[in-house]
């Protein structure tokens, strides 16, 4: 810590307001703070960055005193408050991620909240009536009745009343823990004026945010944390979107690539097709295909609108607009609208959050695994008898795959640890015998040796020929697993990439919208196109005559314009010869048009050999 | 009443910052003046001094109870505690047992005990809340369980004698009876309590116990205060309870956790946390004994308690269902004040009540009242005269005439109490103050205080509302 060049100027700013030292707390298995260093001076805004899961917001937590921590030391204005009333008596002023309002009080009562003895109150309630109303209506620029009850009030504005509650006595140290998420553009300038004001006045004040472009503007220093632990303190020149992004994706851990490649498609088979869907926005609509036997890796910051686009996926949450189709083992489509036609098109769905849509508590570890299988299972017609034996065996053989360890099957699934309850889960996925799986988030809190069963076991599960959606928040998971990589940002996918270049920092470039986005239109984006460079020339002449050779039998609709642009664009054109009727759907033309591409299995694996071959023999040959 | 119809909307229009207000109590309100008027015509004997001196000693139990569950169930974590009943049947049997063992004398030390008793089960109840983390439904469930039997230990069947300073309390034959002013000094207690630091970090906590937390509001002490606020509560509703039964019964306490709840949910309170108001509980325990009341003069023999029952729930319901509206009415009426509506209808009130004890039955205003007294069932009525009756028009003779140059002078006033209020009312909304409401509050009790106190004399109320309108 000594060693940084930071901390030589430290006497000509001010006294140093917050000192944490090698300080680590750790959530069961996982390290939020591994070790971490800190300081933050009087009269300075200084930031705390760091990717998804870096520890950011723990060390907010654990600076104003509401987390205690497992070791290391934490010293305040020279104190260690360890309740929020403490911290509150020293100086320091939280706003929290959540917008923390009491509904059923008046916007007064809720900005005042804690500033009152037990007993006493510090101010008179019209001094407080008329603080609250000046302070709101510098905040959120607009006059804001202070008798409101704040369960009427829109989000924005609540936002600002937590803000308030933490400007109102004048704080020393104030800290803002992604506090502008709720916030919109002038808002936003508002709170940096304020910010700036309490600064001059020799504050310190702590923000934690990932929005880059907006702490370059504001702040004095910022301290990037990397996996729990400080790895670097920039100074204000110093602060670029180039050099915090090279310490928060940190060049050395490039070199530890997994061993393994990603799996490949075999073909060009479509296993899902998204059409125009939404998720955030009505207008804002984008495509997606998945193809089988991939592995489609879901990045982005959180909330970026990914969680909606998986659990779209998988039939959870119905999209806002356009439609989702999965295709059924004979290349029929069918649309995915809710749970149970995705059920029924084979579509699994593992959640990451084991405790709010994952285990059943009270129910054991076996009931767990096989609970969705007991409708498939059950013999004697209308009496529905579950088949206990054979659902023993199919737990048996998920559980040895997957190297779940238990003691007795009938234990109480609360009995395992986190990681072998995610095992579970995802063996309960994979007992369904899906032809997609959607993964959200799955390895969050399960140890390394359990991630790389999990992703043995799902690269295996793509080699024959099914397919998966892994969401996941650490990039570190995709490497040397997944096929590509879509990152998404404010709601729909921003950036696409290769797996099999992946470079883990162009991916949190993307999902702090640094890159271009041109990944989305190339061939590993969200329309991939898997021969295009087993096709490099000779398509120009080729298409008419290779595509009705191969499929002339089955091209019956007529492609749509736009669609044909497409087409072309991926240099593989289709036969544009209408054979018989027009389409009648609109929806399902694209994925009729697009069949050429995936012919039925056993024709897909003799282009495939063809095309193994080199790229003329294909072209030659039809 | 054309006058403030046209008024209101005016006022309610005004975009101020002034004359915010709850506007949970709207039902509650309706409710009871529908009942109220209801009542009155049933049964005009109410509203004599003995009848409202009855009325007071039956409701106030129910209406300590009430309070007692306001207490606790604004502290948020679906704090409903069940054990209200039993805990006031259990502080009614040692009373009486203690009493009758010749330990507890002295009044004042009768409510030292009850008071501390309430308090201590509450207190012990809040630290299993918070060490044990325990959902407070289930403990308040093991209590009432518990406590039941316990009751039933000490005082296997109804029995004993009240305190001998206590035996006249029960009476009820005029309005200002003890029991009376425990209820009157209990109000005031909890609107000096809403004036706290404390009574607003018990509402934040309700509202939000971990932004209260975060905020550094001190959430142990302020729930461990909730509670014992709650049991001191229950100490006076079993001291109430005790003076109206007179002796101990270990089984009839048990009853008043259901209407207590009932009572608490139809004036308005969140059973989430973080919104009930003394006014709201108070009308809401009225409520419930009206109706009781109502139903009590129509003879339903012996499915009475089962039609109580049924009314109760489906009155519940009802209310529940018009609370449904209320966020409307936030979002478009800015102004609706309570205590606007409550003397209107109040006014509306009043002439309905002049109209039955003056108008409807000459005979009950001639007679001396005495054998009206109890709220005794009314004879069957022949349904004619059940829906016709009221409406009938009778012919003007002298007296009614001499009624109607009284009358006169009555109405007038009462137009005039409207327009006042409504001017206030304007004065209010337009102005930075929040609300005057505990001060007309305050003002509007004190002239009914002493209206009654008038009434006491002769039995006759139109002095009384003639000196209401005097004194405003």
């Amino acid at each position: 810590m000594s060693t940084r060049p930071a901390e030589k100027s430290q006497s000509a700013h001010g006294r140093e307001t917050i000192i944490v030292r090698n300080v680590k707390k750790y959530f069961g298995p996982t390290r939020a703070l591994d070790g971490v260093n800190f300081s933050a001076r009087a009269g300075e805004i200084h930031a705390v960055v760091g990717g998804n899961g870096c520890g950011k917001s723990t060390m907010a937590k654990v600076v104003s005193g509401i987390l205690p921590i497992d070791s290391g030391s934490v010293s305040i204005l020279g104190e260690t408050p360890s309740t929020p009333a403490e911290s509150k008596a020293t100086g320091i002023s939280t706003v929290y991620q959540e917008v923390l309002v009491a509904d059923e009080s008046t916007v007064v009562d809720n900005i005042f909240m804690g500033s009152d003895a037990l007993f006493s109150k510090t101010l008179s309630h019209d001094k407080k009536v008329a603080r609250a109303a000046e302070l709101m209506h510098d905040l959120a620029g607009e006059p804001v009745d202070p008798f409101a009850i704040v369960g009427t009030l829109p989000l924005g504005l609540k936002q600002w009343i937590t803000i308030a509650r933490a400007l109102v006595n004048d704080p020393k140290i104030l800290i803002l823990d992604e506090s502008s998420a709720a916030l919109d553009f002038d808002s936003t300038e508002r709170l940096f004026a304020k910010m700036r004001s309490l600064r001059d006045r020799g504050a310190t004040i702590l923000i934690v945010t990932h929005r880059i472009a907006e702490l370059i503007r504001i702040s004095d220093r910022a301290t990037v944390l990397r996996d729990g632990r400080d790895v670097g303190v920039l100074e204000k020149q110093e602060i670029t979107e180039k050099n915090l992004l090279a310490l928060m994706t940190g060049d050395e851990d490039a070199g530890n690539a997994h061993a393994h490649e990603a799996p490949q498609p075999r073909d060009d088979a479509l296993a899902m097709v998204a059409s125009a869907i939404s998720v955030w926005s009505d207008d804002d609509t984008f495509d997606f295909d998945l193809r089988r036997g991939e592995i489609v890796g879901i990045a982005g910051l959180d909330g970026q609108g990914q969680d909606a686009f998986v659990r779209a996926m998988a039939g959870i949450e119905p999209v806002r607009r356009g439609s989702v189709q999965v295709s059924d083992r004979h290349g029929e489509f069918h649309p995915v609208r809710n749970l149970s036609e995705a059920v029924a098109g084979k579509i699994a769905y593992v959640s990451g959050d084991r405790k709010r849509e994952g285990i059943f508590a009270s129910l054991s570890i076996f009931e767990n695994m096989v609970m969705p299988l007991y409708r498939d299972k059950k013999r004697g017609g209308i009496l529905g008898i579950i088949d206990w034996d054979t659902l023993g065996t199919i737990f048996k053989r998920e559980a040895d795959n997957l190297l779940i360890k238990f003691g007795m099957r009938d234990d109480r699934i609360t009995s395992l640890s986190g990681g072998n309850q995610q095992k579970v889960l995802i063996g309960r996925g994979f007992a369904m015998r899906p032809d997609v799986i959607v993964l959200n988030d799955p390895a969050r809190g399960i140890d390394v040796g359990a991630k790389t069963e999990l992703y043995k076991h799902l690269r295996r599960f793509a080699e024959e020929g099914k397919s998966v959606i892994y969401m996941s928040s650490e990039l570190e998971e995709f490497m040397g697993f997944a096929t590509r990589v879509i990152v998404f940002r404010n709601g729909r996918p921003f950036d696409a990439f290769d797996g099999r270049a992946l470079d883990p920092k162009k991916v949190l470039e993307a999902m702090f919208g640094q890159t271009d986005g041109r990944g989305l239109d190339a061939p590993w984006g969200l329309k991939p196109a898997w021969d295009d460079e087993t096709v490099p020339h000779g398509t120009g002449a080729a298409p008419a005559s290779s595509a009705a050779s191969s499929d002339g039998v089955r091209v019956k609709v007529e492609v749509p314009a736009s669609i044909r642009r497409e087409m072309e664009q991926r240099r593989n054109a289709p036969a544009e010869h209408p054979v018989s009727a027009a389409p009648a759907r609109q929806p399902d033309d694209r994925v009729r048009a697009a069949r050429p591409h995936k012919p039925a299995p056993p024709k897909s694996i003799r282009i495939v050999e063809f095309d193994a071959d080199s790229g003329e023999a294909r072209n030659i040959g039809r | 009443m054309s006058d403030v119809a046209t008024t209101e909307p005016r006022v309610q229009a005004e975009p101020s910052q002034g004359g915010r207000a709850n506007p949970f109590l709207l039902v509650p309100i309706t409710l009871f003046f529908l009942l109220l008027g209801l009542a009155v015509l049933r049964s005009p004997s109410l509203m004599t001094s003995f009848g409202i001196g009855s009325a007071v000693i039956v409701a106030t139990p129910l209406i300590l109870a009430t309070y007692a569950l306001m207490a606790s169930v604004i502290s948020g974590r679906g704090t409903v505690d069940l054990s209200i009943g039993p805990l006031i049947g259990f502080v009614n049997v040692t009373l009486i047992q203690l009493y009758g063992a010749g330990v507890l004398q002295n009044p004042i030390s009768i409510f030292l005990y009850a008071i501390v008793i309430g308090g201590l089960y509450q207190f012990i109840f809040a630290l299993i809340v918070i060490y044990v983390r325990v959902q407070p439904i289930i403990v308040s469930l093991s209590g009432y369980l518990a406590l039941s039997g316990i009751n039933l230990v000490i005082l296997p069947r109804p029995g004993g004698v009240a305190p001998q300073f206590m035996a006249d309390w029960g009476l009820g034959t005029s309005i200002f009876s003890p029991v009376f002013v425990i209820l009157v000094l209990a109000t005031i207690a909890w609107l000096l309590f809403t004036r706290t630091a404390f009574y607003t970090h018990l509402r934040l906590m309700g509202s939000d116990e971990r932004a209260a937390y975060t905020s550094g509001v001190p959430i142990y002490v302020v729930r461990i205060g909730a509670h014992v606020i709650s049991g001191g509560f229950a100490g006076l509703a079993a001291i109430a309870f005790t003076a109206l039964i007179s002796s101990g019964d270990p089984s009839q306490g048990t009853t008043y956790t259901l209407i207590a709840v009932t009572a608490l949910v139809l004036g308005g309170a969140s059973l989430a946390g973080g919104r009930a108001s003394v006014f709201g509980s108070f009308l809401g325990a009225v409520n419930l004994y009206l109706i009781t009341f109502v139903l009590a003069t129509f003879n339903f023999g012996a499915v009475q308690s089962f039609v109580t029952n049924l009314a109760y729930g489906s009155i519940l319901v009802a209310s529940l269902l018009l609370t449904l509206i209320i966020p409307f009415i936030q979002r478009h009426i800015h102004n609706f004040s309570p205590v606007l509506y409550f003397v209107v209808l109040g006014v509306v009130a009043l002439g309905v009540i002049l109209h039955a004890t003056n108008d409807y039955d000459p005979r009950a205003r001639s007679q001396p009242v005495e054998e009206v007294v109890a709220v005794a069932p009314l004879e069957p009525i022949a349904p004619e005269r059940l829906y016709v009756g009221p409406l009938e028009v009778a012919q003007p003779t002298a007296t009614d005439a001499v009624l109607r140059a009284e009358a006169a002078p009555l109405i007038l006033s009462a137009l005039l109490l409207i327009v006042i209020a409504v001017f206030v009312r304007l004065a209010v909304s337009q102005s930075d103050r929040k609300t005057i409401a505990p001060a007309v509050a305050v003002v509007l009790a004190a002239l009914v205080l002493f209206g009654a106190y008038l009434m006491r004399g002769d039995g006759s109320p139109a002095p009384a509302a003639g000196q209401t309108e005097e004194t405003r």
